[in-house]
């Protein structure tokens, strides 16, 4: 059942991230909705669920856009198991947790991504472009990621997928 | 530990996999998801439809109980000349888009609407069009608006085409400035810092009649940039932009030139996409 609420998660956030986009002179930054789901199942499950999200999403957003497939994938799971390493020292319900955690993390992606294109020649030119790109998308993941987070806690206790209040954090991979 | 680690190598060689796949295999990939997500693609399209209609209901709702019968048919009326008008704006957009068909008469083409703007991932100038493979659509086909060039198609699949943007740093074209005699290169240079979309030209000044004019001189800014025809992909003299600008570059063996590209980019409804020379 989780991997039936993790699909249409995805499915979710892909169709929001498709379309929405951010001002022209904020160099176009796209909502990180997509990471934020990778980002809340790397957090709330850790183990094979968040691997899943990290691999499906990615290969959904490089299916979707111009980048080479697996790249996205890539960022993705070093994402999810960075996240995951740590995820017992954070509270996912948090609202000021997933506002830092989004913003670092959309930063990450976006610097990553960036730099993995710009290996295969491809991505603006010059620093500053991409700086303010970085900094746009970090914004905007701190708006998105409580959200996301807010929204996925309450689909997943609503279906019964989610933990026990107050109770242990589910083992690792369920 | 020994039973973890198997699961995340599995998962490096996996994505090892998909990041040297070859060209072909990676893009039938990419094209099957892309045709996959094709109806979902809709839903912001009726949410936003959906949205008017009920603000429209809500105003029509509010008015019936403040006032009477005759203010609510306004109400009606109001909200069937909105429609109307979104109409006729299609209507106009369509008809400017078969003139440019006519203009090009010597290709066929396929008229396709924006489905998306934007890449998903943000990090490319793209949009999305419907019409793929089964209308005639392939890679390295131009694409035109009313105004001027757009792009090119960068990927196909059998419903939609990836439109790579001329203002994409990856975007090459071969352009002339028009009454010049000046042939070169343009590129994309992505969004400015005040938001305006960009293109660069690097181009070679005639050669004769500028010889003896200083490089500080700006013989070109106003004149327009055409395709020269050149590299067989883009047909000649379609509109790409106007020069605002141009310098001899440092070097001094060409000159550089800022233009500002003809194609709205950010009000594109439909596109043409020149598939094929028709047959003399």
């Amino acid at each position: 059942m989780k991997f039936v609420v993790l699909g249409l998660a995805m499915l979710a956030a892909l169709v929001i991230q498709a379309a929405f986009s951010g001002p022209a002179v904020l160099q176009q930054p796209k909502p990180p909705v997509l990471l934020a789901v990778v980002l809340y199942y790397a957090l709330s499950c850790g183990g094979r669920v968040s691997e899943a999200a990290a691999l499906g999403a990615g290969l959904l957003q490089d299916g979707l856009s111009l980048m080479p497939m697996g790249t996205s994938s890539l960022v993705f799971l070093v994402i999810a198991w960075v996240a995951s390493r740590y995820r017992r020292q954070v509270q996912v319900e948090s609202v000021g947790a997933s506002l830092v955690l989004g913003a670092v993390v959309a930063a990450a992606w976006v610097l990553m991504t960036q730099i993995l294109l710009a290996g295969q020649g491809q991505g603006v030119p010059g620093i500053l472009r991409p700086m303010i790109k970085t900094l746009s998308t970090t914004i905007l993941a701190a708006g998105v990621t409580p959200l996301v987070f807010f929204g996925l806690g309450a689909l997943e206790r609503a279906v019964g997928t989610a933990k026990a209040e107050g109770g242990a954090r589910e083992p690792d991979g369920l | 530990m020994r039973e973890r680690k198997f699961p995340v190598v599995l998962l490096v060689l996996t994505v090892g996999v998909f990041l040297s796949l070859p060209l072909p295999w990676s893009l039938r990939l990419k094209a099957g998801i892309r045709d996959s997500f094709l109806p979902f693609q809709r839903i912001p399209a009726w949410f936003g439809a959906g949205v008017k209609g009920v603000k429209g209901l809500f105003s029509g709702f509010r008015e019936d109980q403040a006032k009477d019968l005759h203010e609510q048919e306004v109400a009606r009326l109001r909200m069937e000349v909105w429609r109307l008008q979104s109409v006729q704006q299609e209507n106009r957009d369509l008809r400017q888009l078969m003139q440019v068909r006519q203009a090009h008469d010597a290709w066929t083409s396929v008229a396709c609407r924006v489905i998306a703007r934007g890449d998903v991932a943000g990090f490319q100038q793209a949009v999305t069009v419907r019409g793929g493979r089964a209308s005639g659509i392939s890679t390295n086909m131009p694409v035109l608006s009313a105004d001027g060039l757009v792009g090119v198609i960068a990927e196909v699949s059998e419903q939609t085409s990836l439109v790579l943007l001329l203002t994409d740093p990856d975007c090459r074209v071969a352009c002339c400035v028009e009454g010049a005699s000046s042939t070169g290169i343009l590129r994309g240079r992505g969004v400015s810092l005040s938001g305006k979309q960009e293109l660069e030209l690097y181009y070679m000044p005639a050669a004769c009649g500028l010889d003896y004019l200083p490089a500080e001189v700006a013989v070109d800014e106003g004149r327009r940039v055409l395709t020269s025809g050149l590299g067989g992909v883009f047909p000649e003299g379609i509109p790409v932009g106007r020069v605002v600008r141009s310098w001899m570059h440092s070097s001094g063996l060409y000159r550089q030139a800022e233009i500002m590209p003809a194609a709205q980019f950010q009000t594109l409804e439909y596109v043409l996409v020149l598939t094929g020379k028709r047959s003399q």
